[in-house]
């Protein structure tokens, strides 16, 4: 999974002013995206999948985790890239989602694991407007690191239960009215 | 002190409930001792337990109403309506206050609180009936006949004994005493008539301690002598013996006094009781059982039942109804006491849950092992794994059962509730249960109250109509609803109906389509109309009304009820009445699966719903593609190709080698084509997360022993999708 | 305390030949509650029995519910006067199910 821990040699402590913050990046749909360290549960690899029927093609699958279900989220085909291929380097990051009182699990299937790197908050920027074809909930924001710009992305958006389960019932369901329009496959 | 907490609110909680449940039977039945009781022992064991806490409020407001049950309990008040509804409030403030210990360590109760219990205090004590002095049915030497002032009959039963009853204490023998003596010397002074001995219940001889004293006595007496000559025979076993004298022609009041002092732990029948407390003769009884036999042959009655004894009697006149009752109702006590012995130990319920979860995962590690045996071929193992295997299997069950509570609890805090809402609505409703002993999971019993709660509110509320309403369509003007529960399948099906108004389906339908919800020629089922009344949005009422119109609709009641892994639905005739089925597996934890295969994929069908496979290439049935329908053996039913309608990817030039799993949901049948039948396996049901929480179809995933996962079907849900699109497809 | 024991064709077969009072009432209950479990068939010969008070009475009663939770068989056989007289006294003959048999030389005291 490549090398996973490159830390400055000066590690400043965090306080109010000039704080860092460390940043899991990764690959997914060819594309360099990081999220917040403390968000990341677990990094684990590809094993078998079960797939769910009856739900959005981004919605991989689910794991079993240590006995438990974990429902798995392409992350490529979330961001709208196509769906990921596997390969030896496909990983699984492991992140837990808030909803109300509750927290869930959910793992993102990426390409590829890459450094943890530390950005400072004077490199981190808001959002862009334009210019990228993500949806601009799913960007917290973009940091620089030399001279590239890598995406943070906002992990409760990209993973939201509401819009995972919410997409999950549009498919499953086939309401009497709807059902006209589209012929159901055989 | 967290924990002491808890389990005083526990305990309150339950005393509360007996207190209502005695309160609400003191409606019928004023004078029952034992209620009477009920109420006393709540108050007085709560006002304890709080004063050992220092819960000091509770102790405030609980004194003044057990001083005030005192004295109803010692004649000195009598018991009305309007103190039956003033004790509620209090069971109702009681209730508050031990939640506000529960949220709150302040000793002081806040301001709101405060005043609602001096206010209930001053109902309870101020101005209240008070019964002329001279009522007290108090000690056991005060008994002569009184004046007019009680409410029962005046008129003396037609027996001239006298009735003693003793109740000698353990140390009796100890302190010298000899009942036989005392009774002997009774004997001098008049005829033993009768004498009933009674032996304490002792479960075990190994238990008896030879040297204490476990008599007591019934004693039918007859004798001129007087009150005073009769005492004086036990003065000197005043100190070890509870002694009770009655005197000839005394009242019926005394009688049932008597009844229920009777030990609980003896079980006899009705006659025999009555004839102990002298009220009946022997003879009588004889009469009535006669009767009683000759109304059982069959063709006298209806349903061809025992007509009850204490009917009978009282038919003849033998014995008056209130008598008959009371002794009823101890008959009653002792089976459902004897039935439940304490036997019982409090369990903390998260540990029982832990215990469940280490068996689910016991049970996935037998299933493993099994595996492992089976693909390094030990067949020297496979009998000690078999037996594993099996003995998991029980002690699962085991597991689960003591988890299952009786869903009678749950119907019988509605009483209250039904009692309270037909007040207010001015509706005259009554409430009837059956099936209460139906058993299922604590979890599910907990989370069935709120839509359950809803659904009877509706039904008062909406269903039942006013008496002068029900009076002129010519139904009676007391409403009925009606709670019952039973098992099916592996499931528990619970049924809430009433005889009110019932509901329109042209109404719901008009209400869908004005909103869009349907095509106007849209063709519907009545079983589909009924179903729309589920969906948010459609409310026939045209004001919310302020029991059920809190935005809490018919919708949450279905998804709450989804969540738990049921279904509801509902049938109902437009004046005749309405009624509401629900469906709930008997645990959210572990089932009996079989296990399908479909295009590589591994899926669980419940158990209990396979009514049988058939085999591929079998000569028993044949699918109509067309219409979607399977043949087996001249029945047709609906079908469903598993890989087909799950979209797994298949290779379509392969020829499928298909078998047939015929599933069986309430009345419906259905068929399910698999490629792969791999026979029975337990599975613990693993939740999938709120991701899939709107996913149809699927109610859950286990872990196989392989380690791989497997979804769990939701066969009803699979029907209504697979014939929603085929009723799409038909309409083309 | 006096209780002698022999088993005859598989029934035990119990003599007290003492009273059955207070006095030796709970040397006796152990004794008892020995020989009906271990025995299926009891039988009590109870005419050697000098005098009986209330704590003899209760032993009996109690062996007799004993035999009945276990599903053992107990008759009280041969009642001596004493025992008689308590029986008719709080009409218990009944109750026990045991045949009594009255000699005719007892005369009424």
């Amino acid at each position: 999974m490549g090398d996973l821990i490159t830390q400055d040699s000066e590690q400043e402590a965090l306080t109010e002013a000039g704080e860092t913050t460390q940043y899991l990046t990764f690959l997914a749909g060819a594309e360099r995206f990081a999220i917040g360290i403390l968000d990341v549960k677990e990094l684990i690899e590809v094993s078998t999948m079960t797939q769910v029927p009856m739900t959005p093609d981004f919605i991989r699958g689910v794991i079993n985790l240590r006995g438990s279900v974990v429902p798995v989220v392409d992350l490529s085909s979330r961001l709208g890239r196509g769906t990921s291929e596997l390969t030896k380097r496909s990983c699984i990051v492991l992140v837990e989602i808030s909803l109300e009182d509750e927290s869930q699990t959910i793992g993102m299937l990426v390409d590829e694991v890459n450094q943890i790197l530390e950005i400072s908050q004077t490199h981190i920027q808001p959002p862009p407007n334009f210019g990228t074809d993500i949806r601009t909930d799913f960007i917290k924001a973009m940091g620089r690191v030399d001279d590239e710009f890598i995406i943070l992305l906002n992990i409760n958006h990209v993973l939201s239960i509401e819009e995972l389960s919410a997409l999950g019932e549009l498919r499953s369901s086939v309401p009497a009215s709807s059902a006209e329009d589209t012929q159901p496959e055989e | 002190m967290n924990e002491a907490k808890q389990t005083f609110a526990q305990e309150s909680e339950e005393l509360l409930q007996e207190m209502e449940d005695a309160l609400l039977s003191m409606e019928e039945a004023p004078d029952d001792e034992e209620n009477l009781n009920s109420v006393f022992r709540a108050m007085h064991t709560i006002k304890g337990a709080a004063g050992i806490f220092g819960f000091d409020y509770i102790v405030a407001f609980t004194h003044p109403v057990e001083t005030e049950m005192d004295r109803v309990r010692g004649g000195e008040r009598t018991v009305d309506s309007d103190l039956i509804a003033v004790l509620l409030n209090c069971k109702d403030h009681t209730a508050a206050l031990v939640d506000q210990v529960l949220s709150s360590d302040d000793p002081t109760l806040p301001d709101d609180l405060q005043q609602q219990g001096d206010e209930l205090l001053a109902q309870l004590t101020g101005g209240a009936n008070q019964s002329p002095a001279g009522d007290v049915i108090e000690t056991t030497t005060e008994l002569t006949p009184e004046g007019a002032t009680e409410a029962l009959p005046t008129e003396a039963l037609p027996n001239d004994n006298w009735l003693i009853s003793l109740k000698f204490k353990q140390d009796a023998l100890r302190n010298g005493l000899d009942p036989l003596s005392f009774i002997r010397y009774l004997g001098t002074l008049g005829t033993i008539v009768d004498v009933i001995t009674l032996l304490q219940d002792l479960q075990e001889m190994s238990a008896m301690d030879a040297e204490s004293c476990y008599l007591e006595f019934r004693i039918v007496f007859n004798s001129d002598a007087d009150k005073t000559a009769i005492e004086n025979v036990f003065e000197f076993a005043q100190d070890d013996c509870d002694i009770r004298i009655l005197p000839p022609h005394s009242k019926q009041q005394h009688y049932l006094e008597l009844l229920n002092e009777l030990p609980e732990t003896e079980l006899q029948k009705l006659g025999d009781i009555l004839i102990q407390v002298g009220a009946l003769t022997r003879t009588e009884l004889e009469a009535g059982l006669k009767e009683q036999i000759e109304r059982a042959a069959p063709g006298t009655d209806d349903t061809g039942e025992h007509k009850p004894i204490g009917e009978i009697l009282v038919e003849q006149q033998a014995v008056e109804k209130q008598v008959v009752e009371g002794a009823l109702k101890k008959q009653e006590k002792s089976r459902s006491r004897a039935a439940q012995e304490s036997r019982t130990i409090r369990v903390d319920s998260g540990k029982l849950g832990q215990l469940i979860n280490l068996v689910g995962e016991l049970v996935i590690s037998g299933a493993a092992m099994k595996v492992m045996v089976e693909r390094h071929g030990l067949t020297d193992v496979e009998e000690v794994a078999s037996t594993v295997e099996h003995l998991i299997e029980l002690i699962r069950d085991n597991a689960l059962q003591l988890r299952m509570v009786q869903i009678g609890d749950t119907f019988s805090r509605f009483r209250r509730v039904v009692r309270d809402v037909s007040k207010d609505l001015s509706k005259e409703i009554e409430l009837r249960i059956t099936g209460g002993e139906s058993e299922l999971d604590k979890t599910v019993v907990e989370k069935i109250n709120d839509p359950l709660t809803h659904l009877v509110r509706n039904s008062l509320d909406h269903g039942i109509e006013r008496p002068e309403v029900r009076k002129e369509l010519g139904k009676p003007t007391k409403g009925t609803v009606s709670l019952n529960a039973y098992h099916d399948s592996g499931h528990i099906v619970i049924e809430i109906k009433d005889d009110g108004a019932g509901l329109d389906p042209e109404k719901i339908r008009a209400k869908a389509e004005a909103i869009g919800m349907v095509k106007p020629n849209q063709v519907l089922s009545r079983q589909e109309i009924f179903r729309l009344a589920f969906e948010p949005g459609l409310s026939t009422k045209t004001e919310a009304s302020k029991l059920s119109g809190r935005g809490v609709g018919m919708d949450v009641v279905k998804r709450n009820i989804e969540s738990l892994r049921g279904t509801v639905e509902l049938d109902s005739e437009l004046g005749v009445g309405t009624t509401v089925t629900i469906h709930l597996p008997l645990t959210l934890a572990i089932i009996d699966g079989f296990l399908v295969g479909a295009q590589g994929e591994t899926y669980i069908v419940p158990l209990s719903m396979v009514e049988e496979c058939v085999e591929m290439e079998s000569q028993e049935w044949s699918v109509d593609d067309e219409r979607q329908y399977v043949n087996l053996r001249g029945e047709v039913m609906p079908y469903i190709h598993l890989s087909d309608f799950f979209g797994t990817p298949g290779n379509p030039d392969e020829k499928r080698r298909e078998s047939l799993v015929v599933v069986r949901f309430g009345r419906t049948k259905a068929g399910l084509l698999v490629d792969e039948l791999h026979g029975e396996q337990q599975t613990v049901i693993k939740p999938m997360g709120k991701v899939f929480q709107n996913l149809k179809g699927i109610s859950g995933a286990t872990v196989l022993g392989s380690g791989d996962i497997a979804l769990i079907l939701d066969i009803q849900g699979l029907i209504n999708l697979a014939n929603r699109q085929h009723s799409a497809i038909v309409r083309h | 305390m006096g209780i002698k024991f022999e088993k005859k064709n598989g029934v035990g077969c119990l003599t007290v030949d003492d009273e059955m009072t207070i006095y030796n009432a709970a040397e006796q209950k152990t004794e008892f509650l020995g020989h009906l479990s271990d025995c299926q068939e009891v039988e009590l010969d109870l005419s050697s029995v000098t005098e009986i008070d209330s704590a003899g009475l209760q032993l009996l009663m109690v062996m007799k519910s004993e035999a009945q939770r276990l599903d053992h068989e107990i008759r009280f056989i041969k009642h001596s006067q004493p025992v008689v007289e308590i029986f008719e006294l709080l009409k218990l003959a009944a109750h026990f199910g045991d045949p009594i048999v009255i000699p005719s030389e007892w005369q009424e005291s």
